[in-house]
């Protein structure tokens, strides 16, 4: 238990471990989301957040749960990296969580300790056993998630001994002296402190208190936004592609939402527009700042919501999806196409020879070109890439066979599938022979014939993928 | 760098002349010179593309100085072939190092490519 004598080493360290938790929680996550990536699963999410609306509602619910927005976004990334959840439709429920945690500052907040330790105890103790069978990736998963929050509220136990601490009581003072002092103050609390409910309640407590007016306060709750975007930006430093992609959007939304707010608060100073807090107009300070904070959490979510036609091109500038990740993920298969059989055969074929192409690419590491061929993949990521897309395409025909289909559909049907397999068969043999070539290509008697043979069977690959 | 001559890095691609034919209609020389690979295989293109454009549809490959062909350089004469064939003409190759006929042979393109040990042989192919 942390308290106010705690050290402020006892408290880093607590810190510390709560961040290690949360990477490895988030981890534990996003690996174990990959053995989930089975089809049903995946139209199981995609019902779950069919349509905006849907998706705007249960990310106020994930973000009432969670108590944060950005717990969310981690927890979607695993979502969007393994090819679960569209990055739109992610978006959505990323910009509504922030609303989610604006209600828990209005009702007692949950305590998720016990479900928290219960998820990992549970989690941890059958994957201990060995005993997990199918259920192994959904395991690791609530194992990830326990772990993910077990981080958080190592991080809050951290930082929540703070405000008791009497050089914070002198901070506080200082605070009223200046607004930029006040957003600033925000700002670097929510980036270290990761529950913005949390934050809230403490400074509408300090102000309810007589330790900080309404203005500082309120603008101390604007400053949390532009905290919640470096927090993420700080969290996710590491991350690449879609996984980047949602974080900046976090960072961003929140951060806009942030600074528009504080700039009507310094007009409202200078008398300029009517005050937040007058126009909520309630007489109960507590009352009007947590309103405040809902306003802004609301506005956090319009501005994702009105920056989502143009989020995807905006972030694919911003953090480009990597190469592992566009490969990955297929180009061509559609869910609705499988109403169709013809439809969705031809979507197939179209990407069995995506995947064609990729095969090429398995040779790179024993070609003898002297510079890198313009858009191949790397032989590590095509096969990674061929692999993943196999586990798709296969899933996806036999969806499609388990569907009605003509005489006709189904010999198709059978036709691609044994398609795949060949493909699948193709891609281990090269595999297997690239692996033999490149310790022959070092023998000198052997250098030539071996550069030969890759080169012809090269030449013979790419004629196959260009006529087909 | 003399009319009808691309370059790349190692790898240079020229028109030389022209060579009879069996059939009386006279064959175009290229000479390809160096590696003809990933980096260079896309001015030897450019090249393949204005002789097709210039009406060409019979072509010696003069490969006597071609030190290393990859499946890119393959890709390219096979476009090639591609684009004179439905005009009634050919492409033949002469002089080619083992290590170049060899690729040839082991990708199945020996016969379909005429390999012929000069030139004056192997535009008589054609």
């Amino acid at each position: 238990m942390l308290t106010t004598e705690t050290t402020a080493g006892a408290l880093a360290v607590t810190f510390l471990a709560g961040l290690a938790f949360f990477f490895l929680g988030l981890d534990f996550v996003k690996t174990s989301l990959k053995g989930l990536a089975n089809r049903r699963f995946r139209a199981i999410i995609t019902k779950l957040v069919d349509s905006g609306p849907l998706a705007a509602t249960w990310g106020v619910l994930f973000g009432a749960i969670s108590q944060s927005a950005t717990a969310v976004a981690f927890l979607l990334v695993g979502l969007v990296t393994s090819g679960l959840l569209p990055l739109r439709r992610a978006l959505t429920v990323v910009s509504w969580a922030n609303v989610g945690t604006a209600a828990l500052v209005f009702i007692a907040a949950v305590d998720l300790r016990l479900a928290t330790l219960f998820l990992i105890g549970m989690s941890g103790v059958v994957i201990g056993l060995g005993r997990t069978g199918k259920f192994d990736p959904m395991l690791r998963s609530f194992l990830g998630v326990g772990l993910l929050f077990l981080g958080l509220k190592f991080m809050k136990d951290a930082t929540g001994p703070l405000p008791q601490q009497a050089w914070f009581a002198g901070v506080a003072e200082s605070l009223n002296s200046s607004l930029l002092l006040g957003f600033l103050a925000g700002m670097l609390l929510r980036t270290v402190i990761q529950s913005s409910s949390g934050i809230i309640i403490v400074l509408v407590t300090l102000c309810v208190h007589g330790v900080l007016a309404p203005a500082q306060t309120l603008m101390c709750i604007h400053g949390t936004g532009l905290g919640i975007g470096l927090s993420v930006l700080l969290l996710g430093s590491g991350l690449q592609g879609n996984s980047r992609q949602l974080a900046v959007f976090q960072a961003l939304i929140n951060a806009v939402s942030g600074i528009v707010l504080a700039g009507w608060l310094l007009a409202a100073q200078g008398g300029l527009v009517p005050g937040l807090l007058d126009l909520v107009g309630t007489a109960d300070p507590g009352r009007g700042l947590a309103t405040a904070f809902a306003i802004q959490q609301v506005l956090t979510a319009l501005v994702g919501t009105s920056l989502l036609p143009r989020a995807p091109a905006l972030l694919d500038r911003l953090a480009p999806p990597t190469l592992e990740q566009s490969l990955q993920k297929p180009r061509f298969l559609d869910e609705s196409a499988l109403q169709a059989p013809d439809v969705a055969l031809e979507l197939v074929d179209r990407e069995q020879r995506r995947i064609l192409g990729l095969v090429s690419g398995l040779l790179g590491g024993v070609r003898s070109d002297r510079d890198p061929r313009p858009g191949e993949a790397p032989p590590v990521v095509a096969r990674a890439a061929i692999t993943a897309l196999d586990v798709e395409v296969s899933a996806y025909l036999g969806e499609l066979a388990r569907r009605d289909a003509s005489i006709e559909a189904r010999r198709r049907i059978l036709a691609a599938t044994d398609r795949e397999r060949i493909i699948a068969q193709l891609a281990t043999a090269l595999d297997d022979l690239a692996g033999v070539a490149g310790p022959l290509r070092q023998d000198p008697s052997a250098a030539a014939l071996t550069t030969s043979l890759v080169e012809s069977l090269d030449t013979i690959l790419r004629t196959v993928v260009e006529v087909i | 760098m003399t009319l009808g001559e691309t370059l790349a890095c190692d790898f240079r691609v020229t028109v030389v002349g022209s060579a009879a034919t069996t059939s009386g209609h006279p064959a175009t020389v290229v000479s390809l010179v160096g590696r003809l690979e990933a980096g260079s295989h896309d001015a030897c293109e450019r090249h393949f593309v204005d002789l097709l454009s210039s009406g060409t549809t019979r072509v010696v490959l003069d490969c006597r100085e071609l030190t290393f062909i990859s499946s890119m350089g393959l890709g390219a004469i096979l476009r090639l072939l591609r684009g004179v064939k439905p005009l009634g003409g050919g492409i033949a190759v002469s002089g080619a190092a083992d290590s170049v006929r060899q690729t040839l042979m082991l990708a199945g393109l020996g016969k379909i490519l005429m390999l012929e040990a000069d030139v004056e042989a192997a535009a008589r192919r054609l």
